[in-house]
């Protein structure tokens, strides 16, 4: 077969000029298609981690600087008092002597108390269960009834660690009132976890800070640095 | 006759004009936008290299300060215990407490009555149990209830009055 080169040449004058604009045409869809979209999809989704993980970086920073800020001895002192305001443990023995020196204060005679602490800690204190009725507690006591009545508000709002009064029974015999007092003995177990490394510290608003300075005397004299500092808290690996 | 001469040569040299502006326009047209798009092109790539080394530096940073506050964890474990804890108290202490119970259920009862049992319910509600072997007495307790029904407590219920085998009646009523 005989190649027609006048034809061909024919050709490449009338559309030869078709030949560039259309090469580059074809090199334009095809690298938008190929690299050009999938290039801005990728990088606007890098874009919107971007902001994700700045948004991150702003709470950590946050966050560091305000636990910087924080006094490492008073917060030692107020995990003491709110430890002995309210326990992360069954503090069966706090919860003896707080009834026994409200017994003395107000003048009553205690007759029996009865406790059913039932599990008390297990070797990691975090995974102790809340319940939410506290410890239940039950005091026989014998007294006049002012002096009762002193007992309970001392029970209710003076003694340490904090108890609520569930039920009271009993009766006036000779004089002298005779009582059964359902009391809860309350705890708080350990947080289990810290939760995310980025999640804002919160500190204390002003309704809870003067609670605190309510509980202070109430707490009596605290000794920093128990063996508080050698419970487990949860996740020791906050990155996880 | 004669045929017709038509002179078809202004009509080419035209037409050639014509194809020649076109081809320079497609030519010159083409290689502007070719240029403009190499150049969004070499922009994207840019943008994703920038873009891709923040993030690198943002992720390094950010193990950083993940580090940081690792080491001070043992102070946000204490903060996290006060708050904890003292909202804990706030809410124990937000309840109310038995004591003025006592006081405002002592200063309804008439001579001859006492109260048996008073109980905290779940739903913060009092369960009072009194007891009395004069009927009139006690009738005259459950008259004073009622009225401070606006004053000490919003609502008085009456769940049960009964006599026992001893003869003592006994009154149990709820308070709110």
């Amino acid at each position: 077969m005989k190649l027609n080169l006048a034809y061909w040449r024919q050709i490449y004058v009338q559309y030869g000029f078709y030949v560039l604009p259309v090469t580059i045409i074809t090199a334009v869809v095809l690298l938008t298609v190929g690299v050009g979209i999938p290039k801005v999809k990728s990088t606007l989704e890098l874009r919107q981690e971007l902001k994700v993980a700045s948004a991150k970086l702003a709470r950590l920073t946050e966050k560091i600087v305000a636990l910087q800020r924080l006094d490492e001895t008073e917060l030692s002192r107020r995990v003491a008092v709110m430890e002995r305001v309210l326990p992360s443990r069954k503090e069966v023995g706090g919860v003896l002597l707080g009834l026994r020196q409200a017994a003395l204060s107000a003048g009553v005679t205690v007759v029996s108390v009865n406790l059913a602490p039932g599990e008390l800690a297990t070797g990691s204190a975090g995974k102790l269960k809340q319940t939410t009725s506290g410890m239940e507690v039950e005091v026989k006591l014998t007294g006049q009834i002012g002096a009762v009545e002193e007992w309970l508000r001392l029970v209710e709002e003076e003694i340490v660690p904090v108890m609520r009064v569930k039920a009271l029974a009993g009766g006036q015999d000779a004089g002298s009132w005779q009582l059964k007092v359902n009391l809860a003995a309350e705890y708080l177990p350990l947080p289990e976890s810290l939760g995310a490394a980025d999640k804002l510290l919160v500190g204390l608003s002003q309704e809870e800070e003067a609670l605190y300075q309510r509980l202070v005397p109430r707490a009596g004299e605290v000794t920093t640095g128990t063996d508080l500092d050698q419970v487990p808290l949860g996740n020791p690996n906050l990155l996880q | 006759m004669q045929p017709i001469k038509v002179n078809l040569l202004p009509y080419k040299q035209r037409w050639f004009t014509v194809r020649q502006r076109l081809a320079w326009w497609l030519t010159t047209g083409s290689m502007i936008l070719g240029t403009g798009y190499a150049v969004l092109l070499l922009a994207l790539l840019t943008w994703q290299v920038v873009t891709q080394g923040q993030m690198r530096a943002t992720l390094r940073r950010i193990d950083q300060t993940k580090e940081e506050v690792e080491t001070l964890a043992g102070r946000e474990s204490q903060q996290v215990l006060v708050k904890s804890k003292l909202t804990k108290v706030a809410e124990l202490i937000r309840q109310p407490g038995i004591t003025p119970v006592l006081r405002a259920i002592g200063n309804l009862l008439v001579l001859g009555v006492q109260w048996r049992e008073i109980a905290v319910k779940s739903d913060g509600g009092i369960e009072v149990t009194l007891a009395s072997s004069d009927v009139v007495a006690m009738g005259e307790t459950l008259e004073n209830i009622e009225k401070t029904a606006s004053t000490d407590f919003k609502q008085i219920k009456l769940q049960s009055f009964t006599k026992g085998t001893n003869g003592e009646y006994n009154l149990t009523v709820n308070l709110r």
